[in-house]
């Protein structure tokens, strides 16, 4: 396995003394799906902006690739991530919805002949093609979310990192963009970094990467860390619903292990319903 | 019946290229104290909804009475000033509309500008303050140095320290974290048992199921269905034609359902919720 994003030993302050970001490695393989997973202020979007270059670390190391992340590097490596930040407002640059998907393709030179069947191919897949003569702030959240994610997504990144990029969609639109990132990771081999709160959005990922005040608190395959109860609770997270209501059941004696997945609990249940 | 809204229509940029019809037809009434959940879709004209309550938008056609005041096409705004104080409306992250050098200052600047001595306004402000769970020494703290969910109170408190008596949130808890989420909720909860009428505007189901007594649901500009909260979820297959998910709890119970079980759909705590579920297991 070719390892996509390295990070030792990272530390980063906004002021002296006054750690955000204290020892954290970690590293993310190739294609991987992780999830960052923390409370409010737990340092998960800093670790993100870190990765991007746009905030300077203290102390540390940042492979993206096998290159080093530094002054020199950093505008290669942006080329390769693509980021969805949760405020789309704070993201957009054109005067249309076109206009604004165009930007990232101009800058990475793609030829203009090209561009039109690009924009036209991302916005239909994120649901917005109908709006690209809109104006970008006339949209409500969800939309400009979307739009967000189309002019990322554009651009191809070899890793794409999500910071709560789904969290002003409604139910269906995160579903869609799930599925449609899923999608893409099967076309490309995209490696995927979702900084997020929601435990079903993290119930998706391959690995988990606990956050808290700043340092790594656990990692590991979601299935081991999302079930680690008194851990998640004690970060101010949420217990996927499977686990309460499997533990219970196995507490009163109806079920031998507990699940953290709906559809394996229901299946498991519905051996043992009785037939009146 | 402290809100209607009949026929109403809402036409955004009416008579331009891009004009856009957000409501059609809406006729709704609100009871006095409940606490009500708007949900539908990104762009299912929600906000617009809401905007109509207090004055904010007026409607294209039709009228909206809050109270004693009429809101109507041509309503002179400026008549309608008063409303403000009584319908307080909390937009989609709030903590962007801090902008004072102190929490104090910030929070009194609602009630200063309609005419209320400081001397009132800062009791009110402490008053304000503790309702959202935060302590007197937060006043002259700068509301730029707090975290957002701590932001996010004190944008609130900026409309409570009005006094409304009707209570309008726009995705209140979008971004906040589980354990913010559920603190906020639990808030606005408190608010409507103290007699405040609440309408909150969400995508979380599970928000609905465990703190909502009313819901309406919206589509394409249309309310397409409104009823108790039980009524609402107790039509899954309505629902998903909708594309509107399931609280987790109720979703859980429809699966089992399909596969043998018969659990009430309207439970809505996890105790009911294993109780029913023991009951229908063979003991092993």
């Amino acid at each position: 396995m070719e390892n996509m994003i390295e990070v030792r030993h990272l530390c980063f302050e906004y002021e002296e003394n006054q750690p955000i970001i204290q020892d954290v490695s970690f590293t993310i393989q190739k294609g991987q799906f992780v999830a960052i997973l923390g409370h409010n202020g737990s340092g998960k979007s800093t670790i993100a902006k870190l990765l991007i270059g746009l905030l300077e670390k203290k102390s540390g190391e940042i492979i993206v690739a096998g290159t080093p992340l530094t002054q020199e590097t950093f505008y290669d490596i942006r080329h390769d991530i693509g980021i969805v930040f949760q405020n789309p407002d704070n993201q957009f640059i054109g005067a249309t919805v076109r206009d604004d998907i165009a930007f990232g393709l101009e800058n990475k030179c793609v030829p203009p002949e090209e561009m039109d069947a690009i924009i036209d191919s991302f916005s239909k897949r994120v649901g917005m093609y109908d709006f690209l003569d809109h104006e970008p702030s006339k949209l409500s959240g969800g939309q400009k979310q979307r739009v967000a994610i189309a002019g990322i997504l554009a651009m191809a990144p070899k890793i794409l990192i999500l910071d709560e990029a789904t969290s002003m969609l409604d139910p269906r639109g995160k579903k869609e963009i799930n599925e449609l990132v899923k999608k893409l990771r099967q076309e490309s081999d995209m490696t995927v970094i979702s900084i997020t709160h929601d435990i079903d959005e993290a119930l998706q990922s391959d690995q988990v990467i606990l956050l808290n005040q700043g340092k790594v608190e656990k990692m590991g395959p979601s299935d081991e860390i999302l079930r680690d109860k008194e851990t998640l609770l004690r970060l101010g997270l949420n217990v996927p619903f499977a686990y309460m209501v499997s533990e219970r059941l196995k507490k009163d004696g109806y079920l031998d292990q507990i699940e953290i997945r709906q559809e394996r609990l229901v299946d498991q249940l519905c051996q043992f319903v009785s037939k009146k | 019946m402290p809100i209607r809204f009949e026929k109403v229509e809402h036409l955004y940029s009416d008579g331009s290229p891009v004009s856009f019809q957000a409501l059609k037809g809406i006729d709704l009434d609100i009871e006095d104290g409940s606490m009500t959940a708007i949900i539908g879709h990104t762009g299912s004209g929600k906000s617009t909804l809401i905007q109509h309550i207090n004055a904010l938008l007026l409607p294209s056609s039709g009228k909206v009475t809050v109270q004693d005041y009429v809101i109507s096409p041509t309503e002179r705004p400026a008549k309608l000033k008063p409303l403000r104080q009584i319908a307080g409306l909390v937009f989609q992250f709030p903590e962007y509309q801090l902008f004072e050098e102190t929490i104090e200052k910030d929070i009194i600047f609602g009630p200063m500008n309609f005419g209320v001595p400081e001397e009132k306004a800062k009791a009110a402000a402490k008053e304000a303050l503790k309702a959202v769970g935060l302590d007197e020494s937060y006043l002259e703290r700068s509301p730029f140095d707090l975290s957002g969910g701590q932001k996010r109170r004190v944008a609130i408190a900026g409309i409570l320290v009005m006094q409304p008596e009707i209570l309008v949130l726009d995705e209140p808890t979008a971004g906040l974290d589980p354990q913010g989420a559920t603190e906020m909720m639990e808030l606005f909860q408190s608010l409507n048992r103290q007699g405040i009428t609440v309408l909150v505007v969400t995508h979380d189901m599970n928000q609905v199921l465990h703190y909502c007594d009313h819901a309406v649901v919206m589509s394409e500009g249309k309310i397409v269905k409104k009823g108790t909260v039980a009524e609402i979820f107790a039509e899954p297959a309505y629902l998903n034609e909708l594309s509107i998910q399931l609280p987790t709890m109720t979703q859980f119970i429809y699966e089992l359902n399909q596969k043998g079980f018969q659990i009430d759909m309207s439970i809505n705590q996890l105790d009911d919720l294993i109780a029913a579920i023991e009951a229908q297991m063979t003991s092993r």
